[in-house]
């Protein structure tokens, strides 16, 4: 399971699931001076989509190996991808590449090859804006997310299973969660069941962070169980791009789950699930 | 010497044939006869994941095979076919995920592998004098040896296990190059056959040798044309006893 090899054969989807509520305004960890959450969250969730354009790009192309859908829930529950793209809940990647909302430059540090750092200029794609407004519908979301991935799943049926990510900082507020996640991970390829991560952003510094925990009980209160519960166990892959990154080993059965996750917890939540580890050589 | 040239290759089902990352040098027609003191053939894997890898493995094989023959060493041999393949790279602005591509660098296996029959030109001081072979590699494309009808060498790697989907590469970038080539030498005598093969074949003959069963016959009935191989290769996908991957092998027989 979760062993199929993603090709333009047999291509996987990406989910993410935004919250857009009005406490995303908030500096990230609640320290005067950070990025806002719903900013951070914005420019991670660009970066990775830029990660899996590059991915699927070969040689002057890009190969439909992944769609892509970002749904944000706030104000209102639809998709967060803008412009051409505002009307579509999944988007093949190579569409994606052509319709960013506009193109930043930017600089950024790369290793020179021999220990050191070089600056390169280079051009940022912006795919969704920070939005903060309205409550916090992940039920919604989710109930939308099953609706577009039982489509998905029956039209690829040999596919590895799509990868649902929900990024918030709270819990939803209509309804109880873990029944339409339980709804998505019972929808399943023949490669096994859809997954969901959940990266929860931390409004508070001294919040201790919790990393893929195995345990329900590892969690401090209600809300936070609720979240593990809603989350999937990581596949082999995830566990195996997590001992990459962080250096530390994780046991089957580890949850998909960041708890009061700091910024380099949202970037490694994101890099884990979405890494296109199976395209073979 | 007398050699006897085939060459074999099926892209990856799914895929156009003009996307087969494999590379093989020389360019020979099958069948072909050669007479010769010493020659050098190569086979490279281009990885998916990285872009102008076919170029790149294009580029390795021909580098790599005329490097011998002009005495030339094997490192400098992948120097010039990284400086080769910058300067074939379009001229044009490329799009932003094609410059991060080609920033990271294309990524390929290698199998060299040259035979003589008397010292050539090649400082062979610690190989054989005469009737020897050697190979150089990188990755997972492998080297078989079969003398009098037997299976009795394979090289880079003899076991199974030794398969993965993070073999050691070659990279344009010279910083992203992961490892130094193995190299094995050895005697040959009249008859005997060198397969190469690319990590899905050589993964299964692998496989086959460990459980006993791999034998000549097997493989050479698959060889008599092109058209007997691929219907091969698509069987054992068939039954999944083989990736579904790009698949070369050439087969060089020593004919004296």
């Amino acid at each position: 399971m979760y062993s199929a090899e993603i090709s333009r054969m047999n291509p996987t989807c990406f989910l993410f699931l935004v919250d857009h509520s009005t406490s995303m305004q908030n500096p990230i960890m609640g320290i005067a001076g950070n990025p806002k959450k719903s900013e951070f969250v914005a420019d991670a969730l660009n970066k990775v989509i830029q990660s899996l354009v590059v991915s699927a790009s070969k040689d002057m192309e890009i190969r439909k190996y992944y769609q892509v859908g970002v749904i944000g829930y706030g104000f209102e529950v639809k998709t967060a991808l803008g412009g051409e793209l505002a009307n579509s809940d999944l988007v093949w990647i190579d569409e994606i590449y052509e319709n960013p909302l506009r193109i930043e430059d930017r600089v950024k540090k790369e290793s020179d090859g021999v220990g050191g750092f070089i600056e390169v200029s280079t051009k940022f794609p912006v795919w969704v804006d920070a939005v903060s407004r309205g409550q916090t519908p992940m039920c919604a979301a989710l109930n939308k997310a099953h609706e577009i991935l039982a489509t998905w799943v029956e039209e690829h049926p040999q596919s590895y299973p799509p990868t649902v990510i929900n990024l918030t900082d709270g819990e939803a507020n209509d309804g109880d969660a873990r029944v339409p996640a339980e709804l998505i991970k019972s929808l399943a390829t023949e490669d096994g069941n859809c997954t969901i991560l959940t990266v929860h952003s931390s409004s508070n510094e001294l919040s201790r962070q919790i990393v893929f925990p195995m345990d329900v009980k590892d969690l401090p209160d209600h809300f936070s169980r609720v979240m593990f519960e809603v989350s999937s166990p990581l596949t082999p892959k995830m566990r195996a791009t997590s001992e990459e990154l962080m250096g530390t080993s994780l046991e089957e059965g580890a949850h998909g789950l960041v708890y009061n996750a700091d910024i380099a917890g949202i970037v490694q939540a994101l890099e884990i699930g979405t890494r296109p580890a199976n395209i073979q050589l | 010497m007398k050699l006897v040239w085939k060459a074999f290759s099926l892209c990856k089902e799914g895929n156009r044939e003009e996307e087969n990352e494999d590379a093989i040098y020389p360019h020979l027609v099958n069948g072909s006869s050669l007479i010769a003191d010493q020659f050098s053939c190569a086979m490279a894997d281009g990885a998916t994941t990285s872009s102008f890898s076919k170029l790149w493995a294009n580029l390795l094989v021909k580098e790599s095979s005329l490097s011998r023959a002009a005495s030339v060493d094997f490192n400098q041999a992948i120097n010039a076919a990284r400086a080769s393949w910058k300067a074939a790279l379009p001229d044009k602005e490329l799009p932003w995920p094609t410059a991060i591509k080609v920033r990271q660098g294309a990524f390929a296996t290698l199998m060299w592998f040259h035979i003589w029959q008397k010292n050539g030109v090649y400082p062979l001081n610690t190989l054989p004098p005469d009737h020897g072979w050697t190979a150089n590699a990188v990755g997972d494309t492998c080297l078989f040896q079969v003398v009098k009808g037997k299976f009795v060498s394979t090289f880079p790697f003899t076991q199974a296990k030794d398969f993965s989907n993070t073999p050691d590469l070659i990279s344009t970038n010279i910083a992203y190059t992961r490892s130094r080539a193995g190299s094995i030498s050895g005697k040959w005598q009249r008859g005997d056959h060198f397969l190469i093969a690319t990590d899905a074949l050589s993964e299964w003959m692998i496989r086959k040798l460990e459980s006993g069963t791999l034998t000549w016959a097997l493989v050479s009935e698959n060889l008599t044309s092109l058209v007997r191989f691929q219907t091969w290769i698509r069987y054992l996908r068939r039954q999944s006893l083989i990736k579904n991957d790009d698949t070369s092998l050439i087969c060089l027989t020593v004919d004296v």
